[in-house]
């Protein structure tokens, strides 16, 4: 997968983001430190290179919110990269960052610091104009809500056309694209009802719909089942799997659904701003010869080289504050500071180096 | 369009927001009705005023008068005078008038006339002689004489035949004279034969009212009453004759140009005034054969239209209070409803940026969604307030109307790209670390200067006064808004402090209802600067011009005393009589009437000769009268009768104004009255009296000093008092009691100032004014409520899920939203307490009154109380009602908005 690929790798990716301006200036004088200059250097060349052949990229994803006066920190450097064609879930606690990293992916918000990339696109450095664009051509969105996802005073058609009213499509082109999309997706029959003449399922579906009219390499989804009875949920997640699979749209979805994370090959787990672990799951044959799924879950090592321990291994074993490491040939090995009382005054260590 | 796809096509240009777009609507239609209405209602009354003081006039003075003596005229001229003459000067001057703007009436209406001097008439007309000289009649020709006469015997004087001329008489002249057609009468050595007898078609016309006896006869002044003039008419064929036979040298040329003033308007009396001015200075220049001739013009209509002109700037002024606040406070109204809108399509606006609309798409999206409100409605407005003020167009209705709708259609689509900006903002690279500060820092230097700016502005606009050539006075104008500025930003900073300090106390008391209430309070109310800047200048307006209003009254009341003295005047001072005791029970009697008192005013003469007007009055009686009036009270015991009686030969106390006892010698004084001499002593001043309700000089002399003179002087005059006076009774009382008195309601004097025609319509524009303030007042109350009705509902099901009782939800929106209220009342009355002092000296009400004594506008509790309370208890009853709809609707619904 993209994203264990280390930093530093030559491999130069379809989406090559433009350099942003403020790198490397040719002609400047140059009389620094030879030291600094390397170290400048170097960090260039981890910049520019990471993510460059993956569809997303996030390098270091900070995003600070500011309200009378507190501060929230919703993203603490988050590293995220996303190849083309992949089908992705995003799981999490409630306030982990999820729904901040789904805006930003979407162009509805900006980042504070770091760099994230999407199909070629600097979404920190994209002016106004620039991030219209982009959510016309480059991303669809559905929301938890199904009532956000449609306005209730349009037709399910009216509303899969309404994006591409924005993007100055054909009225006749976007009519037939609205109804083709419509039958992919199993809601032909609803073209000409409004949203509250639709149940749960059928909104979400004409929302996917909606999502896609204009052709999105992307469709970013946050939650789109959580309404939903678990029936209606495998339809949604299976015309999202159809959006994937047939339409070639890559899609990233945050969930809360055991079932829906359960049947991607990727899930990537978020904590407390930053990525915690990803499971991935590949399909293999058993003794008997019957296909199993098999997953394997595993920690992400940022480009800071930090780690989280997934909490139900850390726990059983006392692991607070402080482990040790011991390096082997082949393997690191984590052990619990065993000079430390198992319990202290302070608060028990989430597992983090 | 079927009802269904017009539903549709208004759902789709409205999205979400179709409830308050039908607000917005009705908010568009209520701006623009009164921005339409008011300016042309304001026109309408004052020009209704002014053509009821035109119709007031004669046709003569609605007419510009072209005179110059025969002299005059034909020694420039050179030459005989013609018909064809005097018609070319009329055409010349008709063209000389209508170059300075004035409204002629049609040219058939002008007329134009010669006229000789007054000579001896002989033969027929001898018979109406009533002494011993003959009557004297002037000979006219006139070009109109057809028009405005009909003939009732003969013929219109043609052609003569040599001196003996043909001539023209009206019936009274006729009649005067012993005329008839076919008499002859000689006048120096013509001879006249009455050809025909005309009568006026309208004898009030300016053809025979220009000159004094033209329509019948008079009796000269000068001469004596046994003298009579009158005058006779000749043909156009014998103006030639005319020059020949009578004496010109004094006679007279007019012209007459009768004005067509049905289509002014008050706006337009100005320049009316300006053009008969211009018409006078240049109007007067005739070029006839070569000749340069110069005759006067004139109209009396410009000595009317110039104390049109001054009332009506006096009225300007106090009407222009409203102006400048009442257009901030639509604006404040609309914007609030346009972001009403906005806040209800928010979601719509989101999703729509979601799905790739751009800003131009999104503004024009919410632009459409307004209009499909704002413009129908603006067109009903309009069509309302053109319909219930029709007559007078005023421009500036149309202008205050385009900006309403311009200000409608601006706010949704400012207001949603503000917030596309804001959440671009919220993405911002740069964080600042401290927000706060750098915030509050610029709002503090923005705040600083616009306190500043007000108070500047306020300084400078008085001391530029009334601008040159009359027009709005831009200080009375902004006063309310430049001192409700600082003030409501005062309040804004203030009730914060006060409500931590509130919150404070909450907090250490039991009971949460307080705590959040005043958390929230403390929270939210710097978010409703606009509202609350509203509600101040409302207020402020309303307050302010309650007291205005007060002020009006209480100057007409007194201008009511003071021109009739009581509430009801008998007198029988023109004719022969006196009010007897019986009389006087009688009157007493009627309903009403709680005091009588019968006095007598007569003349009297001081030592030096100069004149005093002395009041004989029965002490007791006046006294009582007058404690029912607003005079000064009458000490009646300063007027009691000496144990010896009047005989004793002691001087007579009496009450003096303060001009008669200047002029009396101190101590004993000698005062002729008609009922004799008496020695009198100032016991006592008295600044005015109701027996003299005009003031001046006077004295105040009880009728027992009298007693013993041979003249008597008894009551002509009985004066009554009593606030519940039947005057219909005491009317009937009188003319059955003392049929040949005459009598003076103070009532029909106060009717009489409240109802003429310019002051009242002011009153009513005014008070209209005021309640459309108060209506503004009510209207941003209302909707600054309910923009935060969401967010309150939302606090009230969170705490009802922790066991909030429904009391204690009530009481707790109260408690967080009637703090800024109650601060803009306090706000509102303090501006208008200081709007008295500056604003007080400026007004000129005494406009109202019909008469110079000042009118001043004083502070009143009630003006300030009655608005401040009503505001709070329609915030109260507002919230309650929001907090009943809230509990009904049940947490769920309240959250589920906000999830």
């Amino acid at each position: 997968m993209d994203a264990t690929r280390g930093p530093g790798e030559p491999a130069k990716g379809r989406y090559a983001a433009p350099v942003a301006s403020a790198r490397g200036k040719p002609g400047t004088p140059a009389e620094p430190a030879a030291g600094i200059a390397e170290l400048g250097a170097e960090f260039e060349r981890s910049r520019s290179s990471y993510g460059d052949d993956a569809l997303i990229a996030c390098d270091r994803l900070v995003r600070i919110y500011a309200a009378d006066g507190i501060e929230v920190q919703a993203l603490q450097g988050l590293d995220l990269l996303i190849g083309e064609g992949e089908l992705t879930a995003v799981v999490g606690a409630s306030g982990s960052g999820k729904s901040t990293l789904m805006n930003i992916l979407a162009g509805l918000d900006a980042p504070t610091a770091g760099s994230v990339r999407v199909a070629g696109h600097d979404l920190a450095a994209m002016t106004v104009s620039d991030r219209v664009a982009y959510r016309r051509s480059t991303v669809g969105f559905v929301w938890q809500q199904t009532a956000r996802n449609l306005l209730p005073y349009l037709t399910a058609q009216q509303n899969v056309v309404m994006p591409m009213r924005f993007s100055g499509i054909a009225r006749r082109q976007r009519g037939a694209r609205a109804r083709e999309l419509l039958e992919v997706l199993g809601v032909g029959h609803c073209a000409s009802r409004r949203p509250e003449q639709l149940s749960g399922g059928e909104q979400q579906r004409t929302a996917i719909a909606t999502a896609l009219a204009n052709e999105p390499l992307v469709l970013l989804a946050d939650e789109p089942t959580g309404e939903l009875d678990s029936a209606t949920a495998r339809d949604v997640f299976a015309a999202l799997q159809s959006a994937n699979a047939d339409l070639g749209v890559t899609v990233l979805v945050v969930t809360h659904d055991p079932a829906v994370a359960g049947q991607v090959r990727r899930t990537i787990a978020i904590r407390d701003g930053r990525t915690a672990t990803e499971t991935l799951r590949h399909a293999a044959a058993d003794d008997d010869g019957n296909a199993t799924q098999h997953a394997v879950e595993y920690a992400v090592l940022d480009r800071a080289g930090r780690l989280q321990l997934p909490r139900e291994m850390v726990e059983p074993l006392g692991m607070r504050d402080r482990v040790r490491l011991e390096a082997e040939p082949d393997h690191i090995g984590v052990w619990p500071d065993e000079q430390r009382p198992p319990h202290g005054g302070r608060s028990p260590a989430e597992g983090e180096q | 369009m079927s009802a269904g796809r017009l539903r549709a096509r208004w759902a789709a240009l409205t999205g979400t927001g179709g409830a308050a777009s039908v607000a917005l609507a009705l908010l568009v239609l209520g701006c623009v009705f009164v921005s339409v209405a008011g300016p042309r209602e304001s026109l309408g009354f004052r020009s209704r005023a002014l053509q009821s003081s035109l119709a007031a006039t004669t046709p003569l003075v609605r007419s510009v008068l072209v005179t110059t003596s025969y002299t005059d005229f034909t020694v420039p001229f050179q030459g005989p005078i013609t018909a064809g003459t005097l018609a070319e000067a009329r055409g010349q001057l008709r063209a000389n008038l209508a170059r300075t703007g004035l409204p002629l009436a049609p040219a058939a209406a002008d007329w134009s006339t010669m006229t000789t001097a007054y000579d001896i008439a002989g033969g027929a007309a001898r018979s109406a002689f009533d002494g011993p000289d003959p009557p004297e009649l002037a000979v006219s020709y006139s070009d109109a004489l057809s028009r405005h006469a009909r003939l009732i015997a003969g013929s219109f004087p043609g052609a003569g035949a040599g001196r003996r001329l043909p001539i023209a008489v009206t019936a009274s002249t006729a009649r005067r004279f012993g005329l008839h057609v076919g008499s002859r009468l000689t006048m120096d050595e013509a001879r006249l034969t009455v050809a025909g007898i005309v009568r006026p078609v309208h004898p009030g016309a300016a053809f025979w009212t220009a000159n004094q006896n033209a329509a019948m006869p008079a009796p000269p002044v000068t001469r004596g009453p046994a003298y009579w003039t009158g005058t006779v008419f000749m043909g156009a064929a014998e103006v030639g004759a005319m020059q020949s036979y009578f004496k010109l040298f004094d006679g007279q040329l007019e012209w007459d140009f009768p004005l067509a003033l049905g289509g002014v308007n008050a706006d337009q009396a100005v320049t009316l005034h300006n053009e008969l001015n211009r018409a006078s200075l240049r109007a007067g220049g005739l070029r006839l054969a070569d000749s340069t001739v110069n005759v006067d013009v004139g109209s009396a209509l410009g000595d009317r239209l110039l104390g049109f002109i001054t009332a009506d700037a006096a009225l300007a002024d106090l009407l222009s209070l409203l102006y400048v606040s009442l257009a901030v406070l639509g604006v404040i109204v609309v914007l609030l409803g346009a972001r009403m809108l906005a806040e209800h399509r928010r979601p719509d606006f989101g999703l729509m940026r979601a799905r790739g609309a751009s800003r131009p798409q999104l503004a024009l999206l919410a632009l459409a969604g307004g209009a499909a409100a704002a413009v129908p409605a603006a067109l009903a407005g309009t069509a309302l307030a053109v319909a219930a003020t029709p007559g007078y167009a005023e421009p500036l209705a149309w202008w205050l109307a385009a900006a309403t709708v311009a200000f409608a259609l601006a706010g949704p689509p400012v207001i949603a790209l503000g917030w596309a900006d804001a959440d671009q903002a919220a993405g911002a690279r740069t964080l600042d670390l401290q927000p706060g500060v750098t915030a509050g820092a610029r709002r503090w230097v923005a705040e600083g200067s616009i306190v500043l700016l007000a108070a500047g502005g306020l300084v400078e606009l008085h001391q530029q006064g009334l601008p040159r050539g009359g027009g709005i006075n831009f200080y009375i104008s902004a006063a309310p808004v430049l001192v409700a500025v600082p003030a409501a930003l005062l309040v804004i900073r203030l009730s914060p402090l006060a409500l931590r300090g509130l919150l404070r106390i909450a907090a250490g008391r039991p009971g949460v209802t307080a705590f959040v209430g005043f958390a929230r309070a403390a929270r939210t109310s710097l978010a409703a600067t606009l509202p609350a800047f509203a509600l101040v200048l409302a207020l402020t307006v309303v307050a302010f011009g309650f007291m205005v209003r007060t002020a009006v009254v209480r100057g007409q009341v007194g201008a009511s005393w003071r021109a009739a003295g009581a509430d009801a005047v008998i007198s029988l001072a023109n004719v022969p009589g006196s009010i007897t005791a019986a009389q006087q029970r009688a009157i007493a009697a009627v309903p009403g009437a709680s005091r009588t008192a019968a006095v007598a005013v007569t003349a009297g003469t001081r030592e030096s000769g100069a004149p005093v007007t002395a009041v004989l009055v029965s002490p007791a009686s006046y006294a009582a009268m007058v404690a029912g009036t607003p005079y000064p009270r009458v000490p009646a015991a300063l007027l009691a009768e000496p144990a010896g009686g009047a005989g004793t030969g002691a001087p007579v106390p009496a009450l003096a104004s303060p001009a008669a006892a200047a002029q009396l010698r101190p101590g004993t004084a000698v005062l002729s009255t008609e009922a004799g001499t008496l020695r009198v002593r100032v016991a006592g001043l008295l600044s005015g009296t109701p027996a003299v309700p005009g003031g001046g000089s006077f004295i105040v002399v009880p009728a027992w000093a009298t007693s013993h003179l041979a003249a008597q002087a008894p009551p002509t005059e009985l004066l009554i008092t009593g606030p519940r006076l039947n005057d219909r009774a005491l009317a009937a009382a009188v003319a059955r009691i003392i049929p040949d008195a005459t009598i003076t309601f103070r009532s029909s004097v106060l009717a009489g100032l409240s109802g003429a025609a310019l002051p009242h319509g002011a009153y009513v524009a005014f008070a209209e004014g005021s309640g459309a303030a108060a209506g503004f007042c009510v209207l941003v109350l209302l909707l600054s409520l309910v923009l935060a009705a969401r967010s309150r509902a939302q606090t009230l099901a969170r705490l009802s899920t922790m066991g909030l009782g429904t009391g204690q939800g009530r009481l707790l929106v109260i408690v967080e939203a009637l703090p800024p209220v109650l601060a803009a009342a306090a706000a509102g009355a303090a501006c208008a307490l200081a709007l008295v002092p500056l604003l007080g000296p400026v007004l000129d009400l005494s406009v109202f009154t019909g008469s110079g004594a000042a009118v001043p506008v004083r502070a009143d509790l009630a003006a300030l109380a009655i608005p401040a309370a009503g505001l709070i208890i329609l915030g109260a009853v507002t919230l309650s009602v929001q907090a009943i709809a809230a509990s009904r609707r049940g947490a769920a619904g309240a959250l589920r908005i906000s999830g």
